[in-house]
C-alpha cells in the first residue's frame, strides 16, 4: 500500500494551516475552560452555521467578513433563544442550550444541503473540514515595495483570528480573568462581567468561521476543549496557560498531519485519502491525555511518585520509632519483628528492606548484623522526634478531643508522620504533659535541650 | 407593595436621617413572581459594624445584592450616603460568600487581591508593580504575606475567606458589604476578621455583614437587623436582638406572610397575576 511522501510545499502549508487554526482556538478555549463553560463555547461554534450557510447563499461569496457577519448574528440569535427558554420556560441550561444550539446546526445543515446545487460549498466539508485542500485554495498578498506572496487562503484569515484573539487576551487579561473568575464580584465594582461574555462569545463565533472551512465545526470543538485543558495540567498560572495551548497546537499540527500521511489508508489505495483534521483532533486528544500524565501539580505520575515518597517516608519513621520503642524497654529489634511489624502494617517486603537500606545509609541505624538491627545515637535522636510527636498527639487528643486513651493510637500514628516542629511545639505547649495516656515519658525537643 | 406614597411633596428616602451609610426605602424583591424580600425599610448608620440576621431563605443575601444592584427589584430605591449606588460605586466594597467562585481557579492570592483596585486602573491598562506592592501589603494585614504568591487552591477555607477580605479592603471603600464573612471559618481566621472590622470601624467606616449564628451575634456588631423576608427589628443590638424580637424573627408567625408569598408565586406562574 503506497504511503504518500512528505511534499514540503502541499504538507508544510497544510501543517502550518493546522497549527494556526488550533492556536486560535486554544486562546478563546482557555477562558470558557477556566470559566467552566467550554459547552457554551461548543454551543456557539454549532450555533454559527445557519449564519455561515445563510451568507452564502445570499451573496454567493466565500468573503470571511460576510460569513463572520452572518455568524455573530446566528451565534448571538442562538445564546438569545438558549436564554429565553431558561428564563421563561424554566427549562435546565443545560437543555435549554442544547436545544438551541443542535435546532441551529441543523438548521444550517439543512441549508447547506438544499442549497448545495447553487453554491459550491459541501457539507462534509463544514462537518469535517478541507484541510488538504487548503494549499490549492490560494491568494496572493502583494505588499507595497515588496514581492507579492501566493499563500493559502486560510493562512491570512487564521493569521488574523489568531491574532485578534491574542491582542484580546492580551489588552482585556485582567478583564476576563476577573468577569471568569468572580461575576459577582465583577458586577458590583461595575467591570460589565456580561459584556465581557458577549466579548467572549464573539471571539469563538470568530475562530469557528475561521476555522471551519479547514479543520470543519466538529473538530473545531475539540480543539477549543482539548488544548487549554492539556496546557492547564501543565501550569496553574493562567498567562502560562494562555501561551502554552497554542503551543501544543503546533505539536498537535506537526504529530498529527504527519501521522496521517505516514500512516497507509485502511480501506482505499487511493493517494491523499487521509484525514489531517481528523488526525490533529485524536492527536490534541492524545496530548491532553499526556499533560495530565506528566502535568507538575495535577499529574498523574508524579502524584503517584509522591505517594511513593511518602510511603517510603512513613515506613522509615515507622522503623526508627519500632527501634526507638524496643530501646526504652531494653529489648534489642530481631529483624522477624520488624518484619512481623511492617506486615501488621500492610507495608511490602521492598519496601521495608527499602526503609533500612536507607536509614543504614544515612547512618541512622546500624543493620550490618545478620540478626538485629541497633539505632545509632544520631537514629535515636531523628527516633524521639517521632515518638515525640506520636505521643504529644496521644495526650492531646485524650485531653482536648475527650478520646479514650485506647482509641488515640491508630490516630496519633498517621498524625506523627505530619506533624512539622512548629506544629509540635504548638501541641506541647497546648498540652502541658510530660507523661502519655499510657504512661510513656514524653521525649523532650532536643534541638531546644 | 404600597401604591400611593405617602406625601407625594417629599421624595422617597427624603424623611430618612441624612448620615445614613446606607438608606433602603420600601423595598420588594420577587424572584419568579414569588416576594423575598418586602417592604424593606432602612437605615445603616455611618461608621457602625451592622449585622443582618434571620433565618434560611430569610432574603439575607438578596438584600445585600439588592444594595449592589445585582437583583431585579419590584419596587424601592437604594441610597449610598446619599445618592444612587450606580454613582457611588467607588464607596462600596463587597465580600461575597466563599463558595461563590471557582477556588480551582488559576490565579495566586495576590492577583485576587489586586482585583479590588481595577476600578480605580480602569479598563485596558495592565495590573501595575504598585498594585501587587499595595496587594502584598494589604495581605500581611490579613496576616497572609508569606501565602501572596499560593495558588487560590492550595488555601485552607480559613485563608481564602481572608483573600476576599484583602481584595474588598483593596477597595478603600466607605461601607463594606460581607456576605457571611465568618462562616465555617477557623478560630485564628475569626479573629484577624474581626480585628480588621473594627480597624475599619475605627477609621468611621461602615460595615454591614450577614451572619449566620445568633449566638455571636451580640458580641459582634453595635446595630443589627433581624430579617425575615421584612424587618422583624432593627436598631441598637442591645435594643434589637430580644428574646420576642428573635422569636418573631424564627418562629412560626411569619407563616401567613409565606403563605401570601407563595400564591402570588403561584397566581404569576399561571398568569393571574
Amino acid at each position: 500500500m503506497p504511503v504518500r511522501p512528505f511534499i514540503p510545499e502541499i504538507d508544510g502549508w497544510i501543517i502550518a494551516v493546522g497549527a494556526l487554526a488550533g492556536a486560535a482556538c486554544a486562546i478563546p478555549g482557555a477562558w470558557l475552560l477556566v470559566r467552566g463553560r467550554v459547552m457554551a463555547g461548543d454551543a456557539v461554534t454549532h450555533a454559527v452555521l445557519p449564519g455561515i450557510a445563510g451568507a452564502f447563499l445570499a451573496f454567493q461569496s466565500r468573503d470571511p467578513l460576510l460569513m463572520l457577519a452572518g455568524a455573530a448574528v446566528s451565534g448571538v440569535a442562538c445564546l438569545l433563544l438558549a436564554v429565553v427558554l431558561e428564563r421563561t420556560l424554566r427549562v435546565d441550561r443545560g437543555a435549554a442550550l442544547g436545544v438551541a444550539f443542535t435546532a441551529f446546526f441543523a438548521i444550517g445543515l439543512v441549508m447547506i444541503v438544499q442549497g448545495a446545487d447553487r453554491v459550491d460549498l459541501d457539507p462534509s466539508c463544514v462537518l469535517y473540514g478541507a484541510l488538504e485542500l487548503t494549499p490549492i485554495d490560494v491568494v496572493t498578498i502583494s505588499v507595497p515595495g515588496l514581492d507579492s506572496f501566493t499563500v493559502p487562503r486560510a493562512v491570512p484569515i487564521l493569521l488574523v483570528a489568531l491574532v485578534v484573539c491574542g491582542l484580546v487576551s492580551w489588552i482585556l487579561f485582567k478583564e476576563l480573568r476577573l468577569s471568569a473568575f468572580d461575576p459577582g464580584f465583577a458586577a458590583a465594582i461595575g467591570a460589565r462581567p456580561l459584556v465581557v461574555d458577549l466579548l467572549l462569545a464573539a471571539l469563538v463565533a470568530m475562530v469557528s468561521v475561521a476555522a471551519f472551512e479547514s479543520v470543519g465545526s466538529i473538530l473545531v470543538v475539540a480543539l477549543l476543549a482539548a488544548l487549554p485543558a492539556g496546557a492547564r495540567m501543565l501550569t496553574s498560572r493562567l498567562g502560562p496557560m494562555l501561551l502554552l495551548g497554542p503551543a501544543l497546537a503546533v505539536v498537535a499540527s506537526i504529530v498529527g498531519h504527519l501521522a496521517a500521511i505516514a500512516v497507509p489508508p485502511l480501506a482505499s489505495d487511493a493517494l491523499g485519502d487521509t484525514s489531517s483534521a481528523g488526525s490533529i483532533a485524536v492527536v490534541a486528544g492524545l496530548l491532553f491525555l499526556a499533560c495530565a500524565l506528566i502535568g507538575p501539580e495535577r499529574g498523574i505520575v508524579l502524584r503517584v511518585l509522591r505517594e511513593r515518597r511518602l510511603r517510603e517516608r512513613i515506613a522509615r519513621e515507622e522503623l526508627l520509632a519500632l527501634l526507638w520503642r524496643s530501646q526504652e524497654r531494653g529489648l534489642p529489634v530481631q529483624r522477624v519483628a520488624v518484619r512481623e511489624h511492617f506486615q501488621q502494617m500492610a507495608v511490602g517486603r521492598r519496601v521495608m528492606m527499602a526503609a533500612i537500606n536507607a536509614l543504614a545509609r544515612s547512618g541512622l541505624v546500624d543493620a550490618r548484623d545478620e540478626q538485629r538491627i541497633l539505632l545509632t545515637t544520631e537514629g535515636s535522636r531523628e527516633a524521639s522526634r517521632v515518638i515525640r510527636s506520636h505521643r504529644l498527639w496521644e495526650s492531646y487528643l485524650t485531653e482536648q478531643a475527650s478520646l479514650r486513651p485506647d482509641h488515640v493510637h491508630a490516630t496519633a500514628s498517621r498524625l506523627e508522620h505530619v506533624t512539622g516542629d512548629a506544629l509540635a511545639a504548638q501541641l506541647a505547649s497546648e498540652t502541658n504533659a510530660t507523661i502519655d495516656p499510657h504512661g510513656h515519658q514524653i521525649p523532650q525537643d532536643e534541638a531546644r535541650g | 407593595m404600597p401604591l400611593i406614597h405617602a406625601t407625594p411633596a417629599t421624595l422617597p428616602g427624603a424623611e430618612h436621617s441624612s448620615d445614613a451609610a446606607i438608606c433602603i426605602h420600601d423595598l420588594t424583591v420577587a424572584y419568579d413572581g414569588r416576594p423575598v424580600l418586602w417592604d424593606i425599610d432602612l437605615d445603616f448608620p455611618t461608621g457602625s459594624v451592622c449585622g443582618i440576621v434571620g433565618p434560611n431563605g430569610a432574603g439575607k443575601s438578596t438584600l445585600l445584592k439588592a444594595i449592589l444592584g445585582q437583583v431585579a427589584t419590584t419596587s424601592g430605591r437604594v441610597l449610598v450616603h446619599g445618592a444612587s449606588f450606580d454613582t457611588q460605586r467607588r464607596m462600596v466594597a463587597y465580600v461575597p460568600q466563599r463558595e461563590s467562585v471557582d477556588w480551582e481557579f488559576p490565579v495566586r492570592a495576590v492577583d485576587v487581591v489586586a482585583m479590588g483596585a481595577y476600578p480605580r486602573i480602569g479598563w485596558f491598562r495592565g495590573v501595575s508593580r504598585a498594585v501587587i506592592d499595595e496587594a502584598r501589603a494589604v495581605l500581611d494585614r490579613v496576616g497572609m504575606a508569606d501565602l501572596a504568591m499560593r495558588q487560590i487552591g492550595r488555601l485552607s477555607g480559613g485563608q481564602q475567606q481572608r483573600v476576599f477580605l484583602a481584595r474588598a479592603l483593596m477597595q478603600r471603600a466607605q461601607v463594606y458589604l460581607l456576605d457571611e464573612p465568618l462562616a465555617s471559618v477557623d478560630a485564628s481566621t475569626e479573629q484577624v476578621i474581626l480585628g480588621v472590622l473594627a480597624e475599619l470601624k475605627r477609621e468611621g467606616r461602615t460595615i454591614i455583614a450577614v451572619h449566620h449564628d445568633l449566638a455571636t451575634a451580640s458580641q459582634n456588631f453595635d446595630w443589627c437587623v433581624l430579617l425575615n423576608m421584612r424587618v422583624i427589628a432593627a436598631g441598637a443590638t442591645a435594643h434589637t436582638l430580644t428574646e420576642e424580637n428573635v422569636a418573631r424573627t424564627y418562629g412560626g408567625r411569619l407563616t401567613i406572610l409565606s403563605e401570601a408569598a407563595e400564591a402570588l408565586r403561584q397566581a404569576a406562574s399561571r398568569g393571574v397575576a
